[in-house]
């Protein structure tokens, strides 16, 4: 009797840690229903022990040995719920950065109208038209490129302008072409003064991870007219 | 933790645009706190500035799932700030915009619903908006300061709100769960922010004698105000001295006489979609064209709605000259000291919508202004010792020595320079120009200067006594003739110039209340009749003074029996606002007069 009980409280253990778990993050219903499993086998067990139980003479051992059993269950929730985590972490790293470009492509497409731009075949207007359209494309881009980053050169001196760099330069700002083997120092005319950013202040969105991706970049607009019969 | 300075905190409640500054009780931090707000579908931004305009959006327009902010997940609370604006360019019947300009008009235009016209569910008075705006901002502060809150904060308004105004200003701030707040006159907020920028040599720059014209041009309204300078027991003395009237003239006024003016040259007729596309085109194109070293044109190209953008994006080719003669002549004209400016409006009691200048002459304004205010000094015997040599009795105007500019107008340098010629020509004598520490920003950073000055107990204060004098309405004791109307006369309750906690009260002016009776008293108010003092009765009121409130007291017919002998008594309190009281003569038993201004009541008026 006393063991069907604690099989009983197991059982109802493994649903209120399910509950806990549930409650905690809504992806982590997996894990629950494993750690039910787990509390269900356990109980099975108990009940198919449960003839030879009645033949043991010290029921007490066999409640330390069940409570073995639940600790080392629980070790093995704790050890899958760390696992699930983990890959949940790295699910959500990517959809969110997803997420993220999508957010911007529509915010580009607003304010510029990018999409527009770059979506149409170009090849056969004449350049009138792709410069007029252009500027639209430009002011809005610019307008948001000031907003959302603060984008600053590289290199102080302009263009054309000689560089000395020291020795221990740093390879990712500075990239040094056509330079032989024999050359030494690490010097040169400038070509491209290069770009860094200096601040973001980028759109966020407040979606969690497993909500669908905002994948609209424009909705279809109507203006609402009288209809015609 | 405990050693952490105390932050206050400046708010710039504007018409168009509202900011936000922090600042520390040690001085060492003084900035402006970004607002994050809503750029888009469930597309969060900080913006240094948070525009004042709510969008009362139904479920077809958006789910709740868009509108979600950082304190507000669920997207319950009212969408405000930048896409409010945007949605409100293609959408205006369900916007809410200028709030402020209405809290600044007489009567029940003060509680108007906006937008107008819209049912009672879908609209919100000017007071709720204000709110809405200021609760938004106290969010963003909650976040950022994990609930610390502010020792202060200081909320600015126009310098031109009557005391009505400045009173629901201060009711959206407690709706917004703000209170307490200070008051601050604008353009004071931007003399401080100037103060605070020059905290230990701007007595080198302003000297016993100086007038310093603060010229505060907004994206709809404009507001002048005069500080003079003085020395009071060896020390430099401020006193603001005179504030215009609410001007709704500003930056939008110029954007759309660009943009009127470029679709008439483009020849086709633009949908408002495309209208909006070149408003804001014309004001990147303002700006650049009235830089110094200005290119002679810039290009505009503006698309069309759909998403074919090269078959019929319009080009048109906006020139300096162009600019030139629309902005600078036209807003900013060139006007002489002795020109004569036809008087174009009496009082600002339009009856319906917003009462927008028809003169957009902003220097005509500013002309009017500075002969307003020497007429109020030469009333005044108190103003013209203060100004000493500064006074000069034989001007028909007030000529200033020093020139502050605020608002976002000003970043283009040919209208300062334009402005700056103008007063100067005026002047005759030269005058300095004080360098504003950020046109858009001066007013919040200025009110948390103050703000900090107010907790430290410490500093140069600007004394700001009563711009306006208050009057209320007596039926005139004349026998009724038919066919008639008797004038309202008008008793001077508060004169002009009375400094912020002072008590007055007119004993030798009595009044028999009946009790048991709803009591109410009409409140007027003149901003340049600086000579009437304490009693003084103007005899037509409704002509020569502006209609500010009803106000109204009740006194129950169980505690006095019959006619009571009452006279009036009037309290500026230190943060400017007014209370009035009807005392009794024989005792010291008084009855609050309040101002008309409860909802309920006013609706019955629309």
């Amino acid at each position: 009797m006393q063991k069907q009980l604690l099989g009983f409280f197991a059982l109802i253990s493994a649903i209120t840690t399910s509950i806990m778990l549930y409650n905690k993050n809504l992806d982590t219903s997996l894990i629950a229903s494993i750690a039910t499993l787990i509390f269900l086998a356990l109980h099975l067990r108990v009940q198919r022990a449960t003839p030879e139980v009645v033949k043991e003479p010290k029921p007490i051992k066999l409640i330390d040995e069940l409570n073995d059993r639940l600790n080392a269950s629980k070790q093995q929730v704790q050890k899958l719920q760390a696992q699930i985590q983990q890959l949940e972490a790295a699910t959500k790293g990517a959809d969110s950065e997803d997420a993220a470009v999508l957010m911007f492509l529509r915010v580009m497409q607003e304010k510029s109208r990018l999409l527009d731009f770059a979506l149409t075949d170009i090849a056969r207007l004449p350049d009138a038209q792709v410069g007029a359209a252009a500027r639209v494309v430009h002011q809005g881009l610019q307008g948001l490129l000031q907003d959302s980053f603060e984008i600053k050169p590289i290199a102080d001196q302009s263009e054309g302008q000689n560089l000395q760099l020291p020795e221990d330069f740093d390879s990712s700002r500075y990239r040094i072409l056509q330079q032989s083997a024999a050359e030494q120092k690490p010097q040169g005319v400038i070509l491209h003064r290069g770009w860094e950013v200096k601040k973001m202040n980028l759109p966020r969105s407040l979606r969690r991870t497993g909500d669908p991706l905002p994948s609209v970049l424009a909705p279809v607009e109507i203006e609402a007219r009288e209809v015609l019969q | 933790m405990n050693d952490t300075p105390k932050l206050v905190r400046g708010i710039d409640l504007g018409t168009s645009n509202s900011a936000m500054a922090e600042a520390d009780t040690t001085g060492s931090i003084r900035r402006l706190q970004p607002i994050p707000q809503l750029d888009g579908p469930g597309r969060i931004v900080d913006h240094e500035l948070l525009p004042s305009v709510a969008y009362l959006a139904d479920h077809r327009d958006m789910s709740p799932a868009d509108l979600g902010l950082p304190w507000d997940v669920s997207g319950h609370a009212p969408l405000v700030g930048t896409w409010a604006r945007d949605l409100a360019l293609l959408s205006p019947e369900k916007a809410v915009l200028s709030a402020k300009s209405w809290l600044c008009y007489g009567g029940a235009q003060k509680l108007a619903r906006l937008p107008q016209g819209a049912p009672d569910d879908k609209s919100w008075t000017a007071v709720q908006a204000s709110a809405a705006y200021l609760q938004h901002m106290q969010a963003a502060w909650d976040l950022k300061h994990h609930d610390v809150q502010p020792e202060l904060t200081v909320l600015t308004v126009p310098a031109s709100f009557d005391l009505v105004a400045r009173q629901l200003t201060e009711e959206a701030a407690r709706q917004a769960g703000l209170s307490p707040v200070t008051l601050l006159e604008e353009p004071l907020a931007a003399f401080y922010a100037w103060l605070g920028a020059h905290e230990q040599h701007w007595q080198d720059v302003l000297k016993p004698g100086d007038l310093v014209l603060i010229c505060d041009i907004g994206g709809g309204t404009s507001d002048f105000s005069l500080v003079a300078v003085s020395q009071d027991q060896g020390l430099l003395r401020l006193d603001r001295i005179a504030v215009g009237r609410h001007l709704l003239l500003g930056g939008d006024n110029m954007d759309l006489a660009l943009a009127h003016h470029s679709q008439s040259q483009i020849g086709t007729t633009l949908d408002t979609w495309q209208f909006l596309a070149l408003q804001q085109q014309v004001r990147v194109a303002k700006e650049a064209l009235l830089s110094p070293n200005a290119p002679s044109h810039w290009p505009l190209a503006i698309a069309s709605r759909g998403s074919n953008l090269f078959a019929q994006t319009l080009r048109y080719e906006l020139h300096q000259q162009t600019v030139q003669e629309l902005l600078v002549e036209g807003f900013f004209p060139k006007v002489q000291a002795d020109e004569d400016i036809p008087r174009t409006r009496s009082t600002g009691l339009a009856r319906m919508g917003l009462p927008y200048e028809n003169d957009p002459g902003i220097t005509r304004h500013l002309l009017q202004f500075l002969r307003q205010a020497q007429n109020t000094i030469r009333q005044s015997p108190e103003l013209q010792e203060r100004l000493g040599s500064g006074f000069h009795p034989d001007q028909t105007m007030v000529t200033p020595t020093a020139l502050l500019f605020n608002g976002g107008v000003f970043h283009s340098a040919a209208l300062r320079e334009r402005v700056f010629s103008v007063v100067q020509n005026w002047s005759g004598h030269p005058v300095k120009e004080l360098q504003s520490p950020g046109y858009d920003h001066a007013v919040a950073l200025g009110a948390a200067y103050f703000a900090r000055l107010q907790v430290q107990g410490t500093g140069v204060r600007v004394r700001a006594a009563a711009a306006r004098s208050y009057y209320i309405g007596l039926e005139s004791n004349e026998p009724a003739v038919p066919g008639l109307m008797r004038p309202l006369r008008g008793l001077c309750i508060l004169p002009q110039g009375t400094e912020e906690g002072s008590h007055l009260s007119i004993p030798e002016q009595e009044f028999g209340l009946w009790t048991g009776d709803d009591i109410s008293f009409r409140l007027f108010s003149s901003a340049s009749r600086s000579g009437d003092r304490l009693g003084t009765i103007v005899p037509d009121a409704e002509r020569e003074l502006e209609e500010v409130s009803e106000l109204h007291c009740q006194i129950q017919s169980d505690e006095e029996p019959g006619l009571l002998p009452v006279h009036l008594r009037a309290d500026l309190t230190d943060v400017g606002s007014l209370q009035l009281a009807m005392q009794h003569s024989l005792s010291e038993r008084q009855w609050n007069l309040e101002f008309h201004l409860r909802e309920e009541a006013q609706s019955t008026h629309a």
